[in-house]
């Protein structure tokens, strides 16, 4: 059974179909890559996906489970993680706070008023065991708006890992950082994806192809071809909307 | 003579900076409530109001002023949220319509007060008799009450804030709401939790200024004024910037207050918000938002 499954999703913004009869499957431990050229629809269906946008029509469903137009507090708790395309942290939280309230969130009784943050052992050892993983423990007392551009990446992926994810979908990890930090996130995501569900939309055809079990590839809100990354190279649609020829 | 007019000088700088106290009060709801909604609390000097009238009423009701410190919170908890769910939450993202919004329930706040508290400013007497001498000056003790009171609950919330649960949950989704319900926040809770906080602030701020000025209908018109320039010059959505500002400003204006008239000294508060917006517009302790 697929763990996320995308059943004919249809997204109209007003007169525009920025989605149009979507389907995806992932299956549990696929790393699975979308790309697709610029306005193709890839973030508008990770919205849809995570409850940021309800679908005009179709059916999404996490681990079997119809979640079709849930909020996105409540999908998160059903299991799903995400990041955001323009990198998106507390700016005046620190990295430790940032990562405390995801995982704080899965709680059974999450907030309380009165208790006094930290106290709390099993939580504050989570947070500092995925500081390390991505490697900020070192930076966990610093602001978020103080960490370099790819710290700040890398402090997004671990606040989407705080709330614990079987599905983690990953929109643009790499935009903007510099080759080298690039490379630091690569090697990060395919770490994770040993353990978890990922979907990845990347910018850089090459790197989906390089990492990712499965390629779908979105063109003016359609799927227009899905298959392994050899598949992708050598279809010709998707050369001709890469290439321009 | 000299020692007099220090004397004279040093209770009107007193009598400011407590004013200030008060007004940080209220301003931190106002900053709090406009940080985590993005909504302009038009209405907000009238819940200072409301605290000032509920708290004549307890009053004559009950004969005890201190009572009106427990209940008035939690009166106007059961007002605010559903002022919330029901008034604001539909236009929420839209902060003119807000402004609109709260606009008008500042008139029908007033209005009902006027039906129901009449026209006619009131007095309580002062729950607190006996002064405090304070460097040769006569201090009556409720004014430092309400000083180490303010001082009390503005040292709650900041640390409600940094060091309990809630309260780094109600600092993420001030920062970013977005981030905050795709990591399982659910945001509206917290929402509602805001305005109920910022309007029990500024109510507590009424109900403590009750016994020292004038409980009347319009008396939280001034009062709005005043937060408004606090929060704008200690930049939107700093909490530490509002405190500083409130006190700048009650300080200011009480010196003043012994050289100009009270108008005077309300004139040059605001000519010097024109000139710190012209400077900083972000606020005194602001950042830059992108």
């Amino acid at each position: 059974m697929a763990i996320l499954e995308v059943r004919e999703i249809t997204k109209n913004f007003g007169g525009l179909t920025a989605l149009k009869d979507v389907c995806l499957s992932v299956q549990e431990g696929e790393l699975r890559g979308i790309i697709g050229p610029n306005g193709a629809g890839k973030t508008t269906l990770f919205n849809v996906i995570s409850g940021d946008l309800k679908p005009t029509g179709g059916k999404v469903y996490l681990q079997g489970e119809d979640i079709t137009g849930l909020p996105p507090h409540k999908i998160c708790k059903k299991g799903l993680g995400r990041t955001f395309q323009l990198t998106m942290v507390f700016p005046e939280l620190t990295v430790y706070e940032s990562i405390w309230v995801g995982i704080n969130s899965r709680k059974e009784k999450p907030w309380d008023p009165f208790r006094s943050f930290e106290k709390d052992s099993d939580v504050s050892e989570r947070a500092e065991e995925l500081c390390r993983i991505v490697g900020l423990y070192e930076k966990r007392d610093e602001l978020a708006s103080n960490l370099s551009y790819g710290d700040q990446k890398a402090l997004e992926i671990a606040m989407a890992l705080s709330t614990d994810p079987a599905v983690l979908l990953l929109d643009e990890p790499t935009q903007g950082v510099s080759p080298k930090e690039a490379e630091g996130l690569i090697e990060l995501i395919v770490e994770l994806s040993k353990r978890m569900t990922i979907v990845l939309i990347e910018h850089s055809v090459d790197v989906v192809l390089r990492l990712c079990h499965k390629v779908t590839v979105l063109n003016e809100g359609r799927v227009i071809a899905e298959g392994s990354p050899e598949e992708i190279s050598r279809n010709k649609e998707v050369q001709r909307i890469y290439l321009g020829t | 003579m000299a020692s007099e007019v220090a004397s004279a000088l040093l209770f009107y700088l007193v009598n400011g900076l407590i004013w200030g106290l008060i007004i940080a009060l209220i301003a931190l709801g106002l900053s709090f409530i406009f940080g985590v909604m993005g909504i302009v609390n038009m209405a907000h000097g009238d819940l200072y109001m409301l605290g000032a009238v509920f708290a004549y009423w307890i009053f004559s009701a009950l004969g005890n002023f201190w009572l009106s410190l427990l209940i008035v919170p939690v009166a106007i908890g059961l007002l605010a949220a559903p002022t919330e769910r029901l008034i604001l939450r539909p236009f929420e993202g839209h902060p003119a319509v807000t402004m609109i919004a709260t606009a008008g329930l500042s008139f029908i706040l007033q209005q009902l007060v006027l039906m129901t508290y009449g026209g006619v400013p009131k007095e309580l007497p002062m729950p607190l008799q006996g002064s405090f001498d304070f460097l040769g000056v006569a201090y009556p003790l409720y004014r430092l009450f309400i000083a180490a009171l303010s001082l009390v609950i503005i040292a709650s919330v900041w640390l409600f804030l940094h060091r309990t649960d809630y309260g780094i949950l109600v600092r993420a989704s001030m920062q970013d709401k977005e981030i905050a319900s795709a990591m399982g926040i659910n945001v509206n809770t917290v929402l509602v939790f805001t305005f109920v906080l910022g309007c029990v602030l500024a109510a507590v701020g009424g109900v403590l200024a009750a016994p020292v000025t004038q409980v009347f209908y319009l008396m939280g018109n001034d009062v709005i004024l005043l937060c408004f320039i606090v929060v704008i010059i200690g930049g939107l959505g700093s909490l530490g910037g509002t405190l500083v500002a409130a006190l700048v400003l009650g300080g200011v204006e009480g010196l003043l207050a012994y050289f100009l008239s009270p108008t005077g000294a309300r004139a040059a508060v605001f000519a010097f918000m024109v000139g710190v917006l012209i400077l900083r517009p972000q606020g005194l302790f602001g950042t830059q938002r992108g």
